[in-house]
């Protein structure tokens, strides 16, 4: 008999059946007795996976300092004309515009050197800085950002930061197809470097706009050229600090240092972005943790303490408060939300510190009124207080005493964000302190925006749902939110209206924000939404990053250009 | 060798188990069913006392949605057995009445599947000929879906339609809808997508017996299609129906469990041990209990049921008739 | 024979058309438009009304069906609305080759694994190991594969740091690993069953007895006899699971950050991206068409019992 045969057999010859079959294939020594036929390919596959484990050492991209790696969600699109939540956080690598509005108003120029108002402010002039060049070495010119911005209004590109603009003379008309020559509108480029803008009425919150990171120029050239495909990698020009090496969708984007950049060279000359499609925030800290990653956005809220605590993690973890709102928001059109008692009697027993702390661990901030801190006009003093008492008799003020007679809701609520969870904390007050019952429904997110936006004309009852400022201006707010509705909330209050119309025709600074406080106070007194909390970014940053810019004004926008390696 | 010793043990098992199994014939199926071995009698034991729990859950001291921020993601104690989730509420309370959500997901889609599959097998079977190959095609199209992606499209068109508020022509079915706490989107969601192995052995099982002679009598004397369907063919089909829901019942829980990472599970704050799984990998490594409890719970289910299912397959056997 | 390969072919047209009709009514049902990603803000309604305009949303949905199936025909499946700059083609080029590599490996673990299980739990049937690869099986089928993914990834990857928390580097690097684990998982338990259950069904058989009459050696009659006959359910099952597996799974490679087609099914739903729901749904339904034709075409070659019937 071969003497291989022991090495997995011990085979013995025993006068009965029972056991000489028992015996035949035994289990070996340390081994696992497998059929000759399928030794090979077991064999086979064991030393594969052994080839894998040793002959793979961790091939994770770069572990040299050099590059930057960071996670990220897969943007829409490149075009800074088509900027939407999901992709400003690269297109602000790769194109700049004029300036910056800073957190304490004054400006930072970039693609402009001066900027300068007529007396009766209807007529802007910009005058652009020649040393900013497009990654293929052409110039920026005023030419570029009239091109930009009459497409960014354009009807036939469905560009999405048309609204900003829409203080421009015949902007509006233009963009809702009233007068189809783009001509008409008020951008001219008088010569190379310099861009006059008419306004149709003066607007003051004008000079914020174009400090917003979405009006960046566009190569005029190249989109003519090659239209929709003008993004690809192999066409794309930027005039930012970086340029776009490839983009392999779902998988990665490769940023390099774009040489022809008119402002500071970048620290950070190569970054690789690898794109997640699941939970942003789980696969980040996994990421973080294990070393792939120098920077991390966002923590999961289940992770919170754990991160914390950790020596090593909790020095790495920096809190960044944002400039938003979360809310719960009623159709204020409907009974029995447009009784102004029964939205007090809900905001009054609404337990908001239990709500950051389940949902935030205690990072964000608790909001007494709706509109964020940082806004002109907000006024903490006008928050609605009142006790679980004074809201019963509120609610039985409006009939339905021990929350008798209230007809059963539903809290419709997004799937991301905690949504859920802040949904069934208040499902629970509601039904504890008032008696009132309501159902949880919960979409998944685009179903939820596009549940939110048929609001306009569909009925609903409540929504959790938030606003993130663009811009330090009231009128972002007041006007946006409230007054043009943008959030379907279907609040109407003639006073409060005609106070936001008013300041937002003023030009003196000072008197605007005494009549956006006066609107302050109507709004908090009318309770619309109820204000939950105001967010709080969580960011890990490996040691050896530091620098690392961050607009706190505007959806916490980061910046790699600012950032650079310490080791 | 191999095919000597396999005769062997099942004549030793025979023999050894001949006074048990004579007396077990006597039993009803269940009875068969449940103790053929001794791992089949744990496997029942073990669902008894899971569909117990889920029985009594209501006497459970805490709800399973009575919130308490303060004691959030607490480990176990003596107050809260296993600990309480990310809003305070008792884990264990949430895990019992999970089990009464899985288990009616579980239960009445594989009913609706059978409904439905029963249905159109039956036809497809008796009529034969022409409504038969038109029926069939369309299930091998429907074969040619995949079982997860069908179910999402489907969910989604059916939460898209029926969450929100009741009013519009829906209103009757958006109503049900929110009663049941979002549960009969699922259930129809899971049920549509699992009744083509239904039909299809039902169809087999009718297409082999419907020549039978007392057919044709029954036919003679003027029975009707339908009649003859229920009464005789219907009844001999059990078998495979059994089958079929056994293969069922294991699938609708991960497929439930499937919906509810999408997000197209039930609503909230209703618990279902798919969800609950879901919340657990986000808290996998600061609080990894809220994982390995609800997946040890629908790994036991299905370990139990696919034991149980496999007893009843092998009872079922024709081949093995009277060998038990 | 070859009219019957020729028929079977024919029969899978109809099919497909019903497929495509199906999932075209219920992707256009669903509410909610494609417009609406990522946007804080509401989208202009004049802007929703050209995107739907150049994209011929407004058109009458039997127009769009007929015009998409033309298309479709030609080999053109269309644009894709969530990334404006691609096609479903490109998609499919792009995707569908990463998600055939890591199934067809998995298939191929799960095989070589399964039937070794199987075929030793039926050969000991009733030891110890039996009860063991029963249980391991079965547990295997009945853990959630999204939560198998994220332990491993939790493990192996940030405690263990032996694979990459994501990404895809290719059939042989270790982001190999993670994938094919957690996608084998379920066939192996299942072909494990279903072979072991085969083999006990033929243990029983009368030819057996013959054989090993005539004086064959257990493993001749196992290679030759058993296991051949035994295979047939199992490839059977084997082919409805590769069609499953190779287009790709989505839970898979959303959390394992694998750039595969099988996620692009479920990304697609939710941001009504039509075109590519349409596109994948027949892509997967002509894989799983093809791979019933081979295995109806298989068995028509294995088994003389079939190819007779055929003939006749």
């Amino acid at each position: 008999m071969p003497s291989w045969r022991y090495i997995f057999l011990r085979e013995r010859f025993p006068a009965d059946h029972e056991s000489y079959v028992r015996n035949r294939y035994p289990i070996a020594l340390g081994g696992i007795a497998v059929k000759r036929i399928f030794r090979v390919p077991v064999a086979v596959v064991i030393s594969v996976c052994l080839l894998l484990f040793i002959g793979s050492t961790q091939d994770t991209a770069g572990q040299t300092a050099r590059t930057f790696r960071m996670m990220a969600g897969e943007p829409s699109s490149l075009d800074p004309n088509l900027v939407t939540d999901f992709s400003t956080y690269l297109i602000v690598q790769l194109f700049e515009p004029m300036y910056i509005l800073r957190t304490d108003g004054s400006l930072q120029m970039l693609g402009a050197r001066s900027v300068s108002t007529s007396a009766d402010g209807l007529t802007w002039t910009f005058r652009l800085n020649p040393a900013y060049k497009w990654s293929d070495g052409q110039p920026v010119t005023a030419a570029d950002y009239e091109f930009s911005w009459k497409r960014d209004l354009d009807p036939k590109v469905g560009g999405t930061v048309s609204v900003f603009l829409l203080d421009i003379k015949n902007a509006s008309e233009f963009n809702s197809g009233k007068i189809t020559d783009p001509s008409q509108v008020g951008v001219t480029a008088v010569d190379n470097y310099t861009l006059r803008v008419t306004l149709a009425h003066p607007a003051p919150q004008f000079r914020a706009v174009v400090g917003l990171p979405y009006l960046q120029p566009v190569p005029k050239l190249v989109v003519q050229k090659w239209g929709d495909k003008w993004t690809d990698p192999s066409h794309i020009v930027s005039n930012g600090p970086y340029k776009l090496t490839s983009w392999q969708h779902d998988k990665q984007i490769v940023l390099d240092a774009n040489p022809y950049y008119g402002g500071t060279k970048p620290s950070i000359k190569h970054a690789v972005i690898s794109i997640t499609s699941t939970d942003p925030c789980v696969a980040q800290l996994r990421a973080f943790e294990a070393n792939e990653i120098d920077f991390a956005t966002c923590v999961p809220p289940q992770e919170i303490s754990r991160v914390m605590k950790d020596p090593k993690l909790g020095a790495e973890l920096k809190r960044l408060p944002m400039s938003g709102t979360v809310w719960v928001q009623f159709d204020n059109s409907r009974a029995p939300w447009n009784d102004v008692r029964v939205r007090q009697a809900l905001a009054m027993v609404v337990d908001r510190k239990a709500i950051v702390d389940a949902i935030t661990q205690g990072t964000a901030t608790v909001a007494p009124v709706l509109v964020a801190k940082d806004i002109p006009g907000n006024n903490p003093v006008d928050a609605l207080h009142g006790s679980v008492a004074q809201a019963k008799q509120l609610l039985a003020a409006a009939g339905f005493p021990d929350g008798k007679g209230f007809p059963k809701f539903t809290i419709m609520a997004s799937a991301a964000r905690s949504q859920k969870q802040i949904a069934e904390l208040l499902q629970q007050m509601w039904s504890d302190k008032l008696g009132v019952s309501s159902q949880v429904s919960v979409l998944e997110e685009n179903a939820y925006r596009a549940w939110i936006k048929a609001r306009n004309t569909e009925p609903y009852e409540a929504v959790i749902e938030q606003w993130y400022s663009d811009y330090a201006d009231p009128q972002d707010w007041y006007d946006l939110v409230w007054a043009k509705d943008y959030r379907n909330i279907h609040y109407s209050d003639p006073a409060f209206t005609k106070l936001v119309d008013q300041g937002e025709a003023e030009l003196s600074a000072q008197k605007r924000v005494a009549l956006f406080r006066q609107a302050n106070a109507i709004l908090e007194k009318d309770q619309p939404c109820i204000a939950l909390y105001y967010p709080a970014d969580l960011w890990l940053f490996k040691p050896y990053v530091t620098g690392l810019h961050i607009d706190q004004g505007t959806l916490n926008l980061y910046y790699i250009a600012s950032a650079h390696f310490t080791k | 060798m191999i095919l000597k010793r396999t005769n062997r043990l099942a004549e030793d098992e025979l023999r050894a188990n001949a006074q048990r199994l004579r007396a077990l014939r006597k039993r009803p199926i269940f009875a068969r069913v449940a103790l053929r071995t001794k791992v089949t009698t744990l496997a029942s034991l073990m669902l008894l006392l899971i569909l117990g729990v889920a029985l009594f859950a209501p006497l459970l001291p805490y709800g399973p949605y009575r919130q308490d921020v303060e004691i959030r993601n607490a480990g176990p104690s003596v107050e809260h057995w296993l600990g309480t989730d990310q809003l305070g509420r008792d884990f264990f309370a949430r895990l019992a009445f999970g089990a009464r959500v899985s288990s009616i997901v579980a239960v009445a889609s594989t009913l609706v599947a059978l409904t439905i599959g029963v249905a159109v097998g039956s036809v497809a079977g008796y009529l034969g000929g022409r409504a038969d190959s038109v029926i069939m095609r369309l299930v091998d199209a429907m074969y040619a879906f995949p079982d997860l992606l069908f179910a999402v499209l489907l969910s989604a068109l059916i939460k898209g339609n029926l969450s929100g508020n009741i009013s519009g022509p829906l209103a009757g079915l958006i109503f049900v809808y929110h009663a049941t706490g979002g549960l009969m989107g699922v259930l129809f969601t899971i049920g549509l997508t699992s009744w083509l192995t239904v039909c299809r052995l039902v169809r087999g099982q009718i297409l082999s017996i419907k020549h039978a002679e007392y057919v044709d009598a029954a036919r003679c004397t003027g029975a009707s299609g339908l009649y003859i369907v229920r009464v005789h063919l219907l009844p001999n089909t059990i078998a495979p129906i059994m089958v079929a829901a056994t293969l069922a019942i294991p699938n609708a829980v991960i497929l439930e469990a499937g919906l509810s990472f999408i997000g197209l599970g039930v609503d909230p704050p209703t618990p279902s041990w798919g969800s609950m799984i879901v919340d657990g990998i986000n808290s996998l490594e600061s609080y990894p209990y809220q994982l390995w409890i609800p997946a040890v719970a629908i790994g036991l289910t299905l370990l139990c049921l696919n034991i149980l299912g496999d007893s009843i397959r092998d009872i079922l056997d024709p081949r093995l008739q009277g060998r038990l | 024979m070859g009219r019957y390969i020729g028929r079977r072919i024919l029969a899978t047209l109809p099919t497909l058309l019903i497929v495509y009709t199906v999932v075209f009514f219920v992707a256009h049902s669903t509410p909610g438009s494609p417009w609406d990603i990522g946007t804080n803000r509401p989208l202009d309604p004049q802007v929703q009304a050209n995107l739907n305009a150049r994209y011929h949303l407004n058109d009458p949905l039997a127009k769009q069906y007929v015009s998409y199936l033309w298309n479709a025909l030609h080999g053109d499946f269309g644009p894709s609305y969530r990334e404006r700059s691609l096609t479903v083609d490109d998609l499919v080029r792009e995707f569908l080759p990463v998600s055939l590599q890591i199934g067809a490996c998995a298939v191929a673990v799960a095989v070589v694994f399964g039937l070794v299980l199987g075929g030793l739990a039926a050969l000991h049937h009733g030891s110890w190991l039996d009860s063991a690869v029963t249980l391991a099986t079965t547990v295997g089928i009945s853990l959630p594969t999204y939560a198998f993914v994220s332990i491993l990834i939790v493990v192996l990857g940030v405690r263990l740091r032996l694979v990459p928390t994501f990404g895809w580097n290719g059939l042989l690097s270790s982001t190999v690993i993670v994938p094919v684990a957690s996608l084998a998982l379920a066939p192996m338990a299942a072909f494990a069953r279903y072979f072991r259950s085969s083999m006990l069904e033929i243990a029983g058989m009368d030819y057996l007895r013959t054989a090993r009459a005539k004086g064959l050696g257990g493993f001749a009659i196992v290679s030759r006899h058993m296991a051949r006959n035994a295979l047939i359910p199992v490839l059977t099952i084997a082919a409805v699971y590769a069609a499953n597996i190779m287009v790709g799974s989505f839970f898979v490679e959303s959390i394992a950050g694998i750039p595969g087609f099988g996620r692009y099914f479920v990304l697609a739903v939710q941001a009504r991206d039509y075109p590519v729901i349409i596109g994948s749904t027949l892509i997967y339904a002509v894989f799983v068409v093809v791979m019933n034709l081979f295995v109806d075409i298989g068995y028509a070659v294995l088994d003389p019992r079939i190819r007779s019937e055929i003939r006749s």
